[in-house]
């Protein structure tokens, strides 16, 4: 068909201008690009309408036709649908007819403002579906300026037939180019413009019935609310003909768009509650938190307050409390307690004596508390008479010194009778009495320490009760240790820390258990820290060193203790050198006594008794790696004594052998390179060997 | 994570040969019917149109669409198939 090739062509042009890539343009591609095209004028603008636009297609699309028949809601309203319907009709002979007109008619420009309006027009209804066209007022204005020339063009016309139909052609031509760009959403006008024949007047088309439903009046007023029916011969301008096609899919598209609408709005609605709700809940949140720890605080203070009140109860002269404190009035002789007193005082010296009581007891409990917690306070924690007797002058302004120590015996006396009030005496050993005379201290009981203070102490408590449990747990080890050899004399910090804290208090325990830690490693001299292998994994272990190693259990720690390599017989080693040098076989820095050397000689060739032909031993006491070093007479005799040194345990420590060329060894020890007479361990008791050990591991078991 | 049907399988594992529309994925007897209407009979015929569209997603859901009113899933699952079995037979 010339008029789609025509539009191929357009399209093909107008896509590629837009840049993507445009594939053949067939039949059943051209709606595609069309509304692709339309897309991309307008911005991509809601595709999802698109889908309810999609809905009214099916009627449309089963015609057949692939020419758009999208909506013509340009202005020219009725007159659009009946040249489209026309130009569909007659197909090629109208595209030609129409070109030529195209090319002629002056009014292409008014095609073209048109065209412009109608795309306008297009593309806002193509975007937001048909149901939105008439929400859009947008673009009514553009339509309104479209629909005048369009008028004046349309009204130019002739009323002949073939003229309109060539005009109408023409620009039926041109707004089919953008209708087809938008979307199919008119084929449903086909067969209602089918239906209408009368082309004569373009007007009264809108009166038309059928096309009244058809045409949807894009009023400059709101659109929204327009219904199908209104054809409005008048206001052609206005009507903006919306390829709408049934009332009953309009009103669908209506309800869609309400729906879409609500929800919107509800959404709208919903964001807005949401930061509020959104706040709210944190706000609550936080309250929550807030009243919890003002709970808490509330009652530390309560506590604290507490602990003050009782002092200052004490100190307080209140009639009620003159119940408890007995101020030895005259007035109220032995009715309190029955005891006869020594002196009576009267009311105002009572009084007198409270106030420094008072004054005291605050002095004296911070002199306690800063004896228990501060690092660096040097006193004792307790005043003197006479430091007390200078306070008080300080703190109550008393003039007279004379004074002021009557009073305070009086005070003391009274604190005496009333242990309740927490001061206590003491004479110069520090002994509590109750003898004025030999007062010389006074100490409160009640120690004001602050809180951090009081939490400090029990941390420290505790750490010191974890030490002790410690310390009783290496001593068992080692204690298993010396019965059973088996076992290697240390013990992995892990393995003790799982002994020691059941497992569900290990999480919690965890901050005490490093402190017990580092306590140790530091300040522990017993225990010793060093990196075992256990199992073919390495781990920081703790030895438990014995306080004195010199007593007879001494030798016992220089033994053979089995192993390390099973089937060490069956390897049959090539022996490069006769000389070894043999690691590991003791530490230098804690060997004591005058004879180990001795005795680690003695251990190796003990060890090697099977072989005779040792003929030098050197015992590297400089070394750091304990080195020994041997030469053997034979190659032979080296490799036999290599497999029953190389892999040993020997002390706790893993023994390894290596050869060394003989030139290097002669060099360091020169007079080995005479000698041949074969070694012996210089006494019988085979002290090396004399705990039995195991030759592999399997023979544990 | 493949999460490709039962049917998308079968369908790319092998030349579609003559394969009717309904053996697409997506496509089940409603749409395949639809479609058979609008003369794609065969699934070479809709791998046709695919082609056409120069295998552009857009293009092709849209047309999809379009033609045979398929929703998202379904004309998204057909893409992919026939994408996929122009990767490995194309």
């Amino acid at each position: 068909m010339a008029s789609n090739q025509l539009s191929d062509e357009e399209l093909r042009e107008e896509l590629s201008t837009f840049g993507p890539k445009v594939g053949p343009i067939t039949d059943s591609t051209r709606d595609i690009y069309m509304k692709r095209l339309h897309n991309l004028r307008a911005g991509h603008l809601n595709t999802a309408k698109k889908g309810q636009v999609n809905v009214q297609r099916p009627s449309r699309k089963l015609i057949g036709f692939s020419s758009d028949e999208s909506d013509r809601e340009t202005a020219t309203g009725a007159v659009e649908t009946r040249t489209r319907s026309k130009s569909r009709k007659l197909g090629k002979p109208i595209s030609a007819a129409a070109s030529v007109p195209r090319q002629a008619n002056p009014s292409t420009s008014n095609l073209a403002r048109v065209s412009i309006g109608k795309k306008t027009l297009h593309d806002v209804n193509n975007s937001t579906g048909s149901g939105n066209r008439y929400t859009r007022s947008r673009t009514v204005s553009s339509k309104t300026n479209s629909s005048t020339p369009w008028q004046n063009n349309h009204q130019n016309n002739t009323p002949a037939k073939d003229v309109e139909f060539d005009s109408s052609d023409s620009e039926g031509e041109g707004r089919k180019r953008t209708p087809e760009r938008s979307n199919n959403a008119s084929f449903s006008v086909n067969p209602r413009a089918r239906t209408t024949t009368n082309l004569n007047q373009t007007f009264t088309r809108n009166s038309l019935p059928t096309n009244r439903r058809v045409q949807s009046e894009l009023t400059p007023s709101p659109r929204s609310s327009t219904p199908l029916g209104e054809a409005s011969s008048s206001t052609f301008s206005s009507s903006g003909h919306n390829s709408v096609d049934a009332s009953p899919n309009l009103g669908l598209y209506k309800r869609r768009l309400e729906k879409l609408d609500a929800e919107l709005q509800l959404q709208k609605e919903f964001k807005s509650d949401n930061p509020v709700q959104r706040s709210y809940m944190t706000y609550m949140s936080w309250v929550i938190v807030l009243l919890t720890a003002a709970f808490f605080l509330l009652l530390g203070m309560l506590y604290l307050s507490g602990v003050k009140q009782r002092i200052v109860l004490f100190g307080d002269p209140d009639t009620q409390k003159l119940q408890a404190d007995n101020l030895l009035l005259c007035g109220k002789l032995s009715t309190l307690e029955g005891i006869a007193y020594e002196n009576c005082y009267t009311e105002a010296e009572a009084q007198k004596a409270l106030k420094y009581v008072d004054v005291l007891s605050k002095k004296l409990s911070q002199e306690a508390g800063d004896y228990r917690c501060k690092g660096d306070y040097t006193g004792t924690g307790s005043l003197t008479k006479e430091t007390a007797l200078d306070y008080l002058q300080d703190a109550l302004g008393e003039k007279s010194f004379l004074e002021t120590s009557d009073t305070l015996d009086i005070a003391m006396h009274l604190a005496a009778v009333n242990q309740h009030w927490g001061i206590r005496l003491k004479n110069r050993r520090g002994a509590p009495t109750d003898s004025m005379s030999s007062v010389t201290w006074l100490e409160s009981v009640y120690p004001t320490m602050p809180l951090l203070c009081r939490i400090w102490r029990s941390i420290q408590l505790i750490l010191n009760r974890v030490f002790l449990l410690l310390l009783d747990i290496l001593k068992t080890h080692y204690d298993n240790c010396q019965t059973n050899k088996d076992l290697k004399p240390y013990l992995a910090i892990p393995h003790v820390r799982d002994m020691l804290i059941p497992h569900n208090q290990r999480q919690a325990a965890n901050r005490v258990w490093l402190k017990a830690v580092s306590f140790l490693s530091e300040n522990e001299s017993r225990v010793r820290v060093e990196v075992q292998p256990i199992a073919g994994e390495d781990f920081t272990v703790w030895r438990w060193l014995p306080a004195c190693g010199n007593s007879v259990g001494s030798s016992n720690s220089k033994v053979w203790q089995g192993s390390a390599f099973e089937n060490q017989q069956k390897m049959v080693n090539y022996c490069p050198t006769p000389c070894l040098k043999i690691r590991n076989m003791f530490d230098k820095d804690i060997e004591h006594g005058s004879d180990w050397r001795v005795t680690v000689q003695d251990a190796i060739l003990e060890k090697c008794a099977d072989n005779h032909d040792i003929v030098h031993i050197a015992v590297d006491t400089s070394s750091v790696e304990g080195c020994v070093y041997m030469k053997c007479s034979s190659h032979a005799a080296a490799g036999k004594a290599y497999h029953a040194l190389h892999g040993w345990w020997f002390d706790g420590k893993l023994v390894t052998v290596k050869y060394l060329r003989l030139e290097r060894y002669h060099e360091r020890f020169p007079d080995a390179r005479c000698a041949v007479t074969p070694l012996q361990p210089s006494n019988d008791k085979r002290a090396s060997l004399s705990v039995p050990f195991y030759k592999s591991t399997l023979e544990i078991t | 994570m493949s999460s490709t049907s039962q049917k998308h399988r079968n369908f790319v594992a092998e030349p579609m040969g003559d394969k009717l529309v309904t053996e697409l994925a997506g496509i089940g007897p409603v749409l395949g019917g639809r479609l058979q209407d609008k003369g794609f009979d065969k699934a070479y015929v809709v791998l046709g149109q695919f082609l056409i569209l120069k295998k552009d997603k857009e293009m092709f859901v849209d047309w999809l669409k379009d033609t045979i009113l398929a929703n998202s899933k379904q004309a998204s699952d057909c893409h992919q198939c026939l994408s996929d079995w122009c990767d490995s037979f194309l």
